[in-house]
């Protein structure tokens, strides 16, 4: 193994981190009441494509292929969030500003912005300090590792699961299927 | 006076007496949401299985999907500003 294995623990616990992001936007669905709008929706699968990218690393080594994998997913889902922020961005008089509820001062698409941002700067710093496993090494994940790949997993079916609750089969738009 | 807009047959992906777009856009019919949170996970799957080829060309595969909604999104003939 060229790589040590607190790197990987870091790695593992980076997809943790990102998954309680994601297990915080459940809090807001179902213990405040608030619907995620289509917007919310796919980033929350840019959080997961992230995951996934980190992911990689987990379960093959760590390669070049898989940083390129996490900065694209992470552009994707920041334009996503970025759209969001650039749609309330100017208050209109009269209405509340933003969209949903804010923690800190700031709206769950501003903090998704910040999200990745921080991953592709994260990522900037992983490249530094990591080696290409050669071809075919063998890894074995460690308890922890298996733990947050299963837990990832688990999420992206419960946002199956949700999703399919609030929209059906069709295409989403706020609050519920589209007319 | 301006007439209504003919209506279209549902096969082109357009609501009923939604406003017209402009004339050169092709809207893509909406993917299911739940659908594309579907797709991810397929896409763990592969990764746990150990499969890195399949999991590289399932999240690309995913994304790709996510991309087309999000331009979905911002042409379609709703008004889905938020």
């Amino acid at each position: 193994m060229e790589n040590r294995p607190l790197l990987y623990t870091v790695n593992s616990a980076c997809m943790l981190g990102l998954s309680l992001v994601l297990v915080g936007a459940f809090y807001f669905q179902y213990g405040l009441g608030e619907t995620p709008c289509p917007l919310c929706l796919l980033q929350r699968m840019g959080m997961l494509g992230v995951i996934l990218g980190l992911s990689l690393n987990t379960a093959f080594g760590f390669r070049r292929e898989h940083a390129a994998v996490v900065i694209g997913a992470a552009l994707v889902g920041g334009s996503f969030s970025v759209r969001q922020v650039l749609l309330h961005i100017a208050p209109v008089e009269g209405e509340p500003t933003g969209y949903g509820s804010a923690v800190l001062g700031m709206h769950l698409y501003t903090w998704a912005a910040i999200v990745f941002l921080t991953t592709i700067a994260g990522t900037a710093v992983f490249l530094c300090l990591i080696r290409d496993e050669p071809a075919g090494t063998v890894r074995r994940p460690t308890l922890f590792d298996r733990s947050t790949l299963l837990f990832a997993t688990l999420l992206c079916l419960s946002n199956a699961l949700a999703t399919f609750v609030e929209c059906g089969a069709g295409a989403c738009c706020e609050n519920g299927p589209c007319p | 006076m301006t007439s209504r807009p003919p209506r279209l047959p549902r096969s082109v992906g357009r609501v009923e007496g939604s406003p017209p777009s402009a004339p050169t856009c092709v809207h893509l019919r909406p993917i299911p949401m739940a659908f594309l949170f579907l797709s991810y996970l397929a896409t763990f799957a592969c990764v746990i299985r150990g499969r890195r080829s399949a999991a590289l060309a399932g999240l690309a595969l995913s994304t790709a999907l996510s991309v087309a909604m999000f331009f979905h999104h911002t042409t379609s003939g709703l008004e889905l500003n938020f």
